[in-house]
């Protein structure tokens, strides 16, 4: 086989299978040359994107990423307590129209039922939102009652999962084998994964309830 | 589950990104997105696929970002493609050369090349995670290698001298 193809392989094939190539490399110099000149340059683009990753901690990222996202969902507006602020000022203007003779001698008949036509609408428009608005509660009530399930059952699970590699960790400290130590860390394992399905119901139930506030 | 994650995060914003500052407020942002949006992810169907899409939707509002500060700071001032170059002063020379040769290559081939070769992912793996078909996956290995190979032995007269006389 040619250098040629040789040097083709070098250039496509994964540096760990460079191997494979020994025995032309062995007495080939440019061919050697290139492949360890490959090798050499891989390792050093390694170092070189190591040398380059951010040096942000997870925890610390968890923590400041937890206090923005609890910023932005704390002050969220209450949109049917406006309605009813609404609905309760229209009542108390438009409620004089609605009645020329309680409204007092200074308003005409017909300026009053004009203006009780408007209030009909407004009244419709109202109520059409308040529906709305009920019904998205309703949905959020449901949401809730169904996280405030899953939560109960996701912390009853990361307990009984803490619990177990606690009970791996006591028998591999009692003169344990090669094989409680692989279990006790499955155990601590499924302890880590139950926990951050844990928080992640948590995370999801506080969204709601904030909602729902 | 994040927490696992978490070098692969790093790894990924900086592949994508090639700088530290841009790469670690991508970082951040991934977190925060993935507090407030991790509902919208099936814990069923791969979670690295999900965490992908919202690394690339970090990375492409870093940008977004560092384009409006630019221009906002400095309209007139022309800005060096890498203003990182003095940080990597104290990187060795082999570092700094193979890190130019992988900053020419396509950001789609970097991030393949990143996955199966230095992370250690299969092509199949590589093409879940980025959305791609399989057999794309594989060409753009292909392609990314020879690519990233070409441009290292270009840098080095020495070795190319060599091949030449073989």
């Amino acid at each position: 086989m040619s250098c040629e193809i040789f040097q083709e392989n070098l250039l496509t094939l994964p540096v760990e299978e460079f191997a494979e190539l020994q025995t032309h490399l062995s007495h080939c110099d440019a061919c050697r040359a290139m492949a360890n000149q490959l090798r050499h340059d891989t390792e050093a683009l390694e170092d070189g994107i190591i040398g380059e990753l951010p040096e942000l901690s997870f925890d610390s990222a968890w923590a400041v990423a937890e206090e923005e996202a609890a910023a932005v969902s704390a002050p969220k507006p209450k949109p049917w307590r406006w309605v009813a602020l609404a609905a309760a000022v229209v009542l108390a203007v438009g409620g004089g129209a609605m009645a020329p003779d309680m409204a007092g001698p200074d308003v005409p008949p017909e300026v009053a039922g004009v203006a009780g036509v408007e209030f009909d609408e407004q009244i419709l428009k109202l109520e059409e939102e308040q529906q709305s608005l009920e019904f998205r509660w309703a949905e959020l009530e449901q949401a809730r009652s169904r996280l405030e399930a899953e939560q109960s059952v996701a912390r009853a699970q990361a307990r009984a999962a803490a619990q177990t590699a606690e009970t791996e960790r006591l028998a591999l400290e009692s003169g344990g084998h090669e094989r409680d130590w692989h279990r006790w860390l499955a155990a601590e394992r499924r302890a880590k994964v139950e926990a951050d399905r844990a928080r992640a119901a948590d995370y999801a139930l506080a969204e709601i309830r904030r909602d729902l506030d | 589950m994040t927490e696992r994650w978490w070098p692969t995060i790093l790894r990924w914003v900086t592949v994508q990104l090639r700088d530290r500052n841009l790469a670690e407020d991508a970082a951040q942002d991934v977190v925060v997105r993935v507090i407030r949006h991790h509902g919208s992810c099936d814990p069923n169907r791969d979670f690295g696929g999900w965490l992908y899409k919202v690394v690339k939707n970090c990375v492409r509002d870093a940008r977004a970002r560092q384009g409006k500060r630019a221009s906002r700071e400095a309209p007139q001032v022309e800005t060096s493609a890498r203003p990182d170059l003095d940080r990597r002063v104290d990187l060795s020379r082999a570092a700094t050369r193979a890190l130019q040769a992988f900053d020419e290559l396509p950001t789609r081939q970097r991030e393949v090349l990143d996955l199966c070769d230095r992370q250690g992912f299969k092509p199949t793996e590589a093409a879940r995670v980025l959305g791609m078909a399989p057999g794309t996956a594989r060409a753009t290995l292909h392609q990314a290698r020879r690519a990233l190979r070409t441009r290292l032995l270009a840098r080095r007269s020495d070795v190319l001298e060599l091949l030449r006389d073989s």
